[in-house]
């Protein structure tokens, strides 16, 4: 499949998924256990050998627009951490060469509450934003971060699924 | 990659990273406190941005309304079945009170006649091809020391008698069928007369021949048990005089009689198990 139809369908997954889970959240992850279903994505593309870096970063900007959009938050809040995300996990991927569920998941669940911890600050400036105390914050950080990581090997599955080219190192 | 493809690339990731952080730093500040660059940036993002927040709660509010339609066809489910239950016990409910009272309604009765008796248990009816009760069968029999020809009563009135007892169980012989004949007397001048059922299967009727030709009886009149020759108590209702044939000759005077308890919805009667003592109870 070509790269950028395969990016386009990525986000339109990640898209669905989020809308999924918003609609179905009380069922299907119960706070503080709810998974930031997009970041997998934005880590499986960062850490694919096949993905371009430019349509790696774009189509995290685009999956990270949509989260802004349609949950409410400041726009450019996940859009900004999103490409964050994205350019830690290539970093990460690019200095690490093993591979693996376990890779998947560890990456996820450390990428995961950093960057939660990152939107969490950014929120801190807003004005009137919110004020958790640290525990509260510290238990769903830490909570989300492991249910995205629970989920993770399953959506880097699905990003290998949908583009097999990212797996191919380019010549 | 010649190197002004480099140079775009990077100009690009930059972007990537730099316009979302510009937009979250305009979005982040106080409205009042918005420089001209932030208010130029919302000028340009802000019909782009309206667009796509307009898609964006279209898209959700129709998966929210099938979210929601989904949750209705639920809670539709749960309240259909809660009602039928509801219905089921009401139904059940209504039954018992019905029972409570027949019960209640029989231990009056019992209470009046000075005799002792047997609540029983309708449990059988034999049933017409017009839809009406031939016979009926009792959920007391030999065991509890029934014998053919006790007297059966509802609070309508007399049902009947025992015909048959076999164990558990016993067959009442009403006051409808052919076979069966009492001694009455009828009305305020208590003219005496004897009534056999007709065993009509379309309605519930018995002839009633009176002793004397000049009685003085008319339609409407109440019919009791005389007490005569001891087989049923004195003074039970049997029924109503609905029709007195005209007869200006013979020995008799003939009708008809309706009975007062209603075959159809018999659930309890009572049994009397002694002898008739003295009683003036219906």
């Amino acid at each position: 499949m070509h790269g950028g139809r395969g990016s386009i369908i990525i986000v339109l997954v990640a898209f669905a998924m989020l809308l999924t889970q918003s609609v179905f959240s009380r069922v299907l992850a119960p706070y503080p256990f709810s998974p930031y279903l997009g970041l997998p994505f934005v880590f499986a593309l960062g850490t694919a050998p096949g993905v371009r870096i430019l349509r790696g970063a774009a189509t995290a900007f685009a999956i990270g627009y949509l989260y802004d959009l349609f949950t409410g938050n400041p726009l450019g809040l996940h859009t900004f951490v999103f490409v964050v995300g994205y350019f830690t996990a290539w970093l990460v991927g690019y200095l690490l060469s093993f591979r693996g569920i376990a890779f998947e998941m560890v990456l996820t669940f450390v990428l995961t509450a950093l960057l939660g911890g990152l939107v969490e600050v950014i929120r801190g400036f807003t004005p009137g934003g919110m004020a958790w105390s640290g525990v509260t914050m510290t238990i769903a950080l830490f909570a989300s971060a492991f249910a995205t990581a629970l989920v993770a090997p399953i959506l880097f599955a699905v990003v290998r699924w949908i583009d097999p080219e990212s797996e191919r190192a380019p010549t | 990659m010649n190197y002004f493809q480099t140079i775009r690339d990077a100009a690009i990731l930059l972007a990537l990273v730099i316009i979302p952080a510009i937009f979250l730093r305009a979005n982040l500040r106080d409205p009042s406190e918005l420089s001209w660059l932030d208010r130029a940036l919302f000028q340009v993002s802000g019909p782009v941005q309206y667009v796509a927040e307009w898609a964006a709660d279209g898209v959700t509010s129709v998966i929210e309304d099938y979210a929601y339609l989904v949750d209705v066809k639920g809670d539709n489910d749960h309240l259909r079945a809660e009602n039928d239950r509801l219905r089921r016990e009401m139904r059940v409910l209504r039954d018992d009170t019905k029972r409570v009272h027949e019960l209640e309604s029989l231990l009056g009765l019992r209470e009046r006649l000075a005799t002792e008796t047997m609540t029983a248990r309708v449990i059988a009816k034999g049933i017409s091809p017009s839809f009406r009760v031939v016979r009926i069968a009792v959920d007391q029999g030999e065991h509890a020391g029934l014998h053919a020809g006790m007297p059966v009563v509802a609070n309508g009135g007399l049902v009947g008698q025992i015909r048959r007892v076999s164990g558990r169980f016993a067959d009442v012989l009403l006051t409808i069928d052919p076979e069966s004949r009492v001694d009455v007397v009828v009305g305020e001048g208590r003219a005496r007369g004897r009534i056999e059922g007709l065993g009509e299967r379309g309605r519930y009727r018995c002839r009633i021949q009176f002793d004397r030709a000049d009685d003085q009886v008319s339609v409407g009149d109440e019919v009791f048990t005389s007490g005569l020759g001891k087989k049923f108590p004195a003074s039970i209702l049997i029924g109503y005089v609905s029709k007195i044939n005209d007869q200006e000759f013979g020995l008799y005077q003939e009708g008809e009689v309706t009975p007062s308890v209603d075959f159809t919805r018999l659930d309890e009667v009572l049994i009397l198990t002694s002898g008739p003592k003295d009683s003036d109870a219906l």
